[in-house]
């Protein structure tokens, strides 16, 4: 049998501690308790099998107001790529004026997330 | 080849160079560090004494006593502020009422004017909310204040523009005496000088014996002192002294020139010279000390900074002023410690005698200029005088520092000139942003642009003080920003037709462009109000959402996950479509019962606008390392999380390399994991309380994630490191959270973020008399969000600190539908009845706090905190002590903000008075 693992569900402030663990005659398939709602176990099936995050950072942009322009991962990519994509980040430089929304970088590694910004900058 | 080379840039040298700087000398002035006043200067009492105080026959006590008379003239030729408030030593005892007599038969022995021993009842007059046990007191009027560092810079401004020579950061490290000069190796290079003056303060003995036998040592004295805010200033009035001992004068307590109040000093003598860290019994002591003086007067909860000066005391308990026996042209002004700020002019002159004596009488320069810049902070114009200047130089009307209401126009001028700043200490030495209460959280990013700029240094170069202080560690991702070039960061204007309209009346003006004000003004609009402006101090609105570039805003408001910047600009769009105007880089600095309010910005200057209702929405700022008094160093790399949210995410630069974050806020932890995607290590999160503080998914996904070590009841008792952090010692806390003996250890690191809470900023409501609520920190209001002056509404993190933007957006709402109410309908009579919220056994605070019933709509909504985690517990609502309600909930933490909802049925339809929540069960603590 799989060991439980215990999660708090970050999906809302309510924070839910949950636990999780396999089914024993169904893998694949989770036994999860202390969810309040749907999400919760949503949520839980996923960080057990593929732990994802939202990443987000900054990319040098030039001849803008500011010197750094925020961008995000424009999909949950998986947890274990974080430093890799952080270092594609890095590799980009922009040039102002960008939009909101505006792709940075496409399929970042390869995940279907693409890097998109997360303000307008001229 | 100089004439005179004077070594010590501190207040005795800076007074020194400038007395000489009339006649014809060539005269050069060495400093050790990068900038003058950096040693004892800008750390002591800054009290002008009487000169009642020192032992008959010494220098101490001619020089006090004439340096005091020389004062007044002095700081009016300078124009630098110095106030004669007087002093009163006061006794406790028939002993110390012994004391006081003899002072005062020393003190007409000197010809101190107006000293006067005033009786119990005069003294309680004189001086409130003095322990009722003082006896009476000696009153010294001519006694003063003054600010140190300024007036040394202001000395040495004038000397320079009188021709002195100005060396910074050139420590003398060899004097060879030839036979007709010395020669100085200092900072790389050689001086040559006919005579030579050491006014080296706590080095004074180093330097004599470079080239004589010892004859004195220097043993350094150490007092620590508290600064308090703005305004506490008013709770002394007089320089209030116990009665001296051998020790001292002792721990006095003083306004400061700039409204300030200090306290201090201890008297404890160090081995290091360099030893200028705070201690937890120095505070202790000064503290105890203060208190038997004005008990339980004295707000400590209003410190905003500590800090210790090293006196430099002589093994022989005077003043060294003469020339060496031993090497004639080779002058000691040494072992200066109190009253050595007083007593710098009466010295100066002293040396000047001594000087004619030796190279005869001295010839005048056909001009001299007496001072150097204009000291006074532009806040303290007349109006037409700031008038001028905007116009003159429109970064006038730009406020960097908004805790002192500094201008870009000043920092400039700060850095121009002789005896420019060079440093980030510098600036603020000079004309004060980082002294105030957010001690340069706010500013701080600004000024070193501001020094970017004027100096043409990249930011990682730019120093809090001398070499190895510097604040920044380097570019994000490997690249420099650049220099910024221009004067003005483009303004991103919304509605820029509409901003450089003169109004003079508004429906209603919102203040604060972040989140609350934002919401706020669109729900006025919705509701049909016209006129709205809303004033915004950035140059663009989002407030401290545009540094927020994490994700996890929005999840309740919009159904959707954003960013800080997305969802700020999803209001911003808004504002624009809605085309409400908007004043950007705009300043308020009062707002007044009747609502009116006064702004600045660089296009209008100042200005008064008339508001039929306003809305406060000025957020609030972070809890600072000054504030809670952590004992220490003062180096480079001590940052609010939020200060190195800004420094990295919007300017570009990394803070540090080593991190140790104090405090589980959710700033810190978003940091942490901040700093660690940006290359850093974070060694750990430091956490007094059993649990940490921020939202749960901050925790999981900041710390969990990185593994990043977070240390549950620890806390840091002591920073170190001179220049820049070097490492801080912390221990376990107990459960007061107070540290246990016996369990400190070290952590190295070079940077340590400060998140240990956030403080909602009011300085605008207590300007307009508002009543404020003890325990959040913002005003009371009202379940429309109105405060106790009719028409002047509040909303988000000025009212109380909020976990959640969403929850901010949707109390905005309120505030602006309750803002437009106001403004729509007349002034009619309330049916209903009006009731108080009260939070009871494990609640921290409601809002709102009253309730007006004829004006609630469908259901009450209470905001709430409570005071410790809870599991499966239960929240009773009751109305004069009659459960009305009870929720259930799961858990409960502080972190967390808590909304109960009441539907208008759940009230009892008569009237009560009081509704109050409270923890169910034995759980409540």
């Amino acid at each position: 049998m799989m060991a439980g693992k215990e999660m708090i569900c970050i999906l809302c402030p309510l924070g839910c501690r949950m636990e999780v663990k396999e089914k024993e005659d169904q893998p694949g398939e989770l036994l999860v308790h202390g969810h309040k709602c749907k999400q919760g176990k949503v949520y839980a099936h996923q960080e057990f099998y593929n732990p994802t995050r939202t990443l987000t950072s900054t990319v040098v942009i030039r001849n803008a107001s500011l010197p750094r322009l925020p961008v995000k991962t424009d999909r949950p990519i998986p947890k274990d790529l974080i430093f890799k994509a952080v270092e594609e980040i890095a590799r980009v430089e922009m040039e102002a004026p960008v939009e909101m929304g505006d792709l940075i970088i496409e399929n970042l590694l390869g995940t279907g997330s693409n890097v998109v910004a997360t303000r307008s900058m001229q | 080849m100089y004439d005179v080379a004077i070594i010590g840039a501190g207040i005795i040298g800076t007074t020194i160079a400038r007395k000489l700087s009339p006649y014809k000398l060539r005269v050069v002035l060495i400093e050790k560090d990068s900038d003058v006043a950096n040693g004892t200067t800008k750390g002591n009492s800054a009290i002008i004494h009487a000169g009642y105080d020192p032992e008959p026959g010494t220098l101490k006590a001619r020089f006090n006593a004439a340096g005091n008379r020389l004062y007044g003239e002095l700081c009016r030729e300078l124009e630098v502020p110095y106030r004669e408030i007087g002093s009163l030593v006061i006794a406790f005892s028939e002993e110390e009422e012994q004391t006081l007599r003899e002072l005062y038969e020393r003190g007409l022995g000197y010809d101190i004017p107006a000293l006067e021993l005033v009786d119990q009842k005069k003294l309680h007059h004189m001086e409130p909310g003095l322990n009722r046990n003082a006896l009476s007191a000696l009153y010294a009027p001519t006694a003063g204040i003054v600010d140190p560092y300024l007036m040394a810079i202001a000395l040495a401004e004038s000397a320079a523009i009188n021709g002195v020579d100005i060396r910074l950061d050139c420590p003398v490290t060899n004097i060879r005496k030839t036979a007709t000069s010395f020669r100085i190796s200092c900072g790389g290079s050689e001086i040559e000088t006919g005579l030579i003056i050491n006014a080296a303060g706590l080095y004074s003995d180093r330097i004599s014996e470079l080239v004589n036998p010892p004859s004195f040592k220097i043993k350094p004295t150490r007092g620590e002192y508290f600064i308090l805010d703005k305004g506490a200033g008013r709770l002394a009035r007089h320089v209030l002294f116990p009665c001296p001992t051998d020790l001292g004068k002792g721990v006095l307590i003083s306004p400061t020139v700039h409204g300030n109040l200090i306290i201090g000093p201890n008297a404890e003598q160090v081995d290091s010279k360099e030893a200028t860290e705070t201690t937890a019994e120095g505070m202790a002591y000064v503290r105890e000390h203060a208190e038997k003086i004005k008990p339980g007067f004295l707000p400590f909860h209003k410190v905003i900074t500590s800090f210790s000066g090293l006196r430099a005391k002589s093994d022989r308990g005077d003043f060294i002023v003469e020339e060496s026996s031993e090497t004639p042209g080779f002058f000691n002004a040494a072992g200066i410690d109190s009253p050595g700020l007083v007593s710098a002019p009466a010295i100066a002159s002293y040396l000047l005698d001594l000087l004619q004596e030796r190279t005869g009488s001295l010839v005048k320069k056909e001009t001299f200029i007496p001072r150097g810049k204009d000291h006074r902070l532009f806040m303290e114009l007349d109006r037409e005088e700031q008038a001028a200047l905007i116009k003159k130089d429109p970064r006038y009307g730009r406020i960097i520092c908004r805790c002192e209401s500094i201008t870009e126009g000043e920092i400039v001028q700060a850095i121009a000139g002789p005896v420019g700043a060079r440093t980030v200490d510098g600036i603020k030495k000079r004309v004060r942003p980082g002294s105030g209460r957010c001690q340069g959280g706010f500013c701080g990013p600004r000024v070193m642009q501001i020094l970017s700029r004027e100096l043409g240094i990249e930011m990682p170069s730019i120093n809090k003080n001398n070499p190895g202080s510097h604040i920044l560690t380097g570019p994000t991702k490997g690249r420099l920003p650049g220099i910024t070039k221009t004067a003005q960061v483009k303004p991103v204007s919304i509605n820029s037709h509409k901003i450089e309209e003169n109004n003079i009346e508004a429906e209603l003006a919102v203040i604060g462009g972040g989140p609350a004000g934002m919401a706020a003004a669109a729900a006025a609009r919705e509701r049909g109000i016209e006129n709205i402006i809303v004033i915004e101090r950035n140059h663009e609105l989002g407030g401290i959402l545009q540094q927020c570039i994490h994700s996890g805003f929005g999840l309740h408001h919009f159904r959707e996950e954003l960013t800080g910047p997305e969802y700020a600009q999803r209001y911003i769009d808004k504002l624009r479509s809605e085309g409400i105007s908007c004043k950007l880089d705009t300043m308020v600095l009062s707002i007044s019962q009747d609502r009116t309010i006064t702004y600045i910005n660089s296009r209008e200057g100042l200005q008064t606008i008339k508001a039929g209702a306003i809305v406060l929405a000025m957020g609030c700022r972070e809890r600072t390392r000054g504030s809670i008094n952590i004992p220490g160093t003062r180096p480079a790399g001590i940052f609010s999380a939020g200060t190195a949210q800004r420094f990295i995410n919007i300017d570009g630069y990394m803070v540090g390399r080593r991190v140790v974050v104090f405090g589980s806020g959710d700033i810190g932890l978003i940091m942490a994991r901040r700093m660690v995607l940006e290359g850093a290590e974070v060694v750990a999160v430091v956490e007094r309380k059993p649990y940490s503080e921020g939202l749960l998914r901050n925790y999981v996904q900041c710390i969990e994630d990185y593994n990043i070590p977070m240390l549950l009841q620890h806390t840091i008792i002591n920073i170190h490191g001179r220049e820049r952090v070097e490492g801080v010692t912390i221990a376990r806390t107990n459960q007061d959270k107070q540290p246990i003996n016996g369990t400190e250890r070290e952590l190295s690191c070079d940077t340590i973020l400060f998140s240990r809470g956030l403080i909602p900023e009011n300085e605008l409501s207590k300007s307009a008399r508002i009543i404020l609520d003890p325990t959040t920190g913002g005003p009371v209001v009202n379940e429309a969000l109105e405060t106790s002056i009719p028409g002047i509404f509040a909303c988000g993190n000025v009212v109380h600190v909020h976990d959640l933007v969403d929850w901010v957006t949707e109390e905005s709402i309120r505030a602006g539908q309750g803002a437009a109410h106001y403004l729509r309908t007349a002034v009619s009579e309330l049916k209903g009845f009006t009731f108080e919220t009260k939070p009871l056994k494990g609640i921290n605070y409601i809002v709102p706090q009253k309730v007006r019933t004829a004006s609630l709509g469908g259901n009450l909504e209470l905001f709430m905190r409570v005071k410790g985690f809870h599991e499966k517990t239960a929240l009773l609502v009751k109305a004069d002590g009659h459960l009305i309600k009870k929720v259930k909930k799961k858990v409960l933490s502080p972190g967390e903000m808590v909304n109960v909802r009441l539907k208008k049925e759940d009230l009892p339809e008569t009237r009560f008075d009081t509704l109050s929540v409270e923890l169910a069960g034995e759980d409540a603590q």
